[in-house]
């Protein structure tokens, strides 16, 4: 399943041209999406904003380490990555020593837009996702903001894939009592045009 | 009902001109330089001032010693030559205070044995056994 950033067409060639238009077109794509993310990791809006800041910065100066130009998001991602990696690093470590590795089958259960929430369950939502942990929030805002694949979420974080599997799934768990199923809510309608 | 994508991103928009300034920022950032002023002497010597006052002070300390070194040549030469010794005087010393020294070393000595140990050539037979060895 192509993802947010695979679908669409990134200017990326013309940016490692020097394009300062096609600079402006990514950054413009994905400043919103990059902050959310490095906000929900250190939790500080001056902080992020300095991140975003530093990591457009380097963005355009390394442009020519990216190798694939369809990984661009990914890649820009990891840079915003490891930079709240230095924020919150002791943090960080505490959590992976206390992570239970399982075995996680390779199908996840649904894709990130058909995870559906309600409304009035919006607050509850984002409260059950600022408590997760660092390494779970930072796996599980990739994968509902970018829709980024497996591989590309371990990539950014530095991970292998099974350790991506893992806190997926440990932190969408966590949200499963928030969570609506598409197939769920398919499955009863009846029932829930009746019980509101 | 909205995707997590959409209330992360809802809950954040009012960040957008922040953003929006940050990439003008980043933006601004990857402009080159505006080309340096064209070459001015005096401005390129008042950037070196501190090497050329380095370099300045070094050459009046030369200057300072060539000059002393040449009071001591002049003062050389200012002695009259009938006061240096010629080259027989001079042997003739080398040899007395060869003989002194092996007094002290080995005894006396008779001139013979003296003669043996040391007896310089000519100097024009030196020179001719150097163009014959």
């Amino acid at each position: 399943m192509l993802g947010v950033a695979e679908i669409e067409q990134l200017p990326v060639s013309q940016a490692r041209a020097g394009d300062a238009g096609a600079w402006d077109a990514l950054f413009r794509r994905f400043q919103l999406p990059l902050y959310v993310y490095v906000f929900e990791l250190v939790r500080d809006e001056q902080t992020s904003l300095d991140i975003v800041q530093e990591t457009f910065i380097n963005a355009a100066r390394h442009i020519g380490s990216l190798r694939n130009d369809a990984k661009f998001g990914s890649w820009l991602f990891g840079i915003a990555h490891q930079k709240c990696i230095q924020r919150w690093r002791k943090q960080a470590r505490e959590e992976m020593l206390r992570e239970e590795f399982s075995n996680i089958s390779d199908e996840l259960e649904t894709g990130p837009d058909e995870l559906l929430i309600r409304q009035e369950e919006e607050a509850e939502f984002m409260n059950l996702l600022d408590q997760l942990p660092a390494p779970q929030k930072s796996v599980l805002l990739l994968y509902f903001m970018e829709d980024f694949s497996l591989e590309e979420i371990a990539g950014i974080t530095g991970v292998s894939v099974g350790t991506v599997k893992s806190r997926l799934h440990y932190a969408k768990k966590s949200l499963r009592q928030l969570v609506i199923d598409t197939e769920d809510k398919n499955r009863s309608p009846r029932h829930s045009e009746e019980n509101p | 009902m909205k995707t997590p994508r959409e209330i992360l991103l809802e809950r954040h928009r009012a960040a957008a001109p922040k953003l929006d300034a940050i990439r003008r920022k980043a933006l601004a950032a990857q402009q080159p330089e505006p080309s340096s002023p064209p070459f001015s002497l005096g401005n390129f010597l008042w950037s070196i001032r501190w090497h050329l006052a380095g370099m300045s002070a070094v050459w009046l300390v030369i200057a300072l010693i060539s000059l002393n070194s040449g009071r001591g040549s002049q003062m050389v030469a200012a002695i009259p030559s009938a006061k240096i010794p010629s080259p027989e005087v001079i042997l003739a010393s080398l040899r007395e205070n060869h003989r002194r020294l092996s007094q002290m070393i080995d005894g006396p000595t008779t001139d013979a044995d003296r003669q043996k140990n040391f007896t310089p050539k000519p100097h024009s037979e030196r020179c001719n056994e150097t163009f014959f060895a």
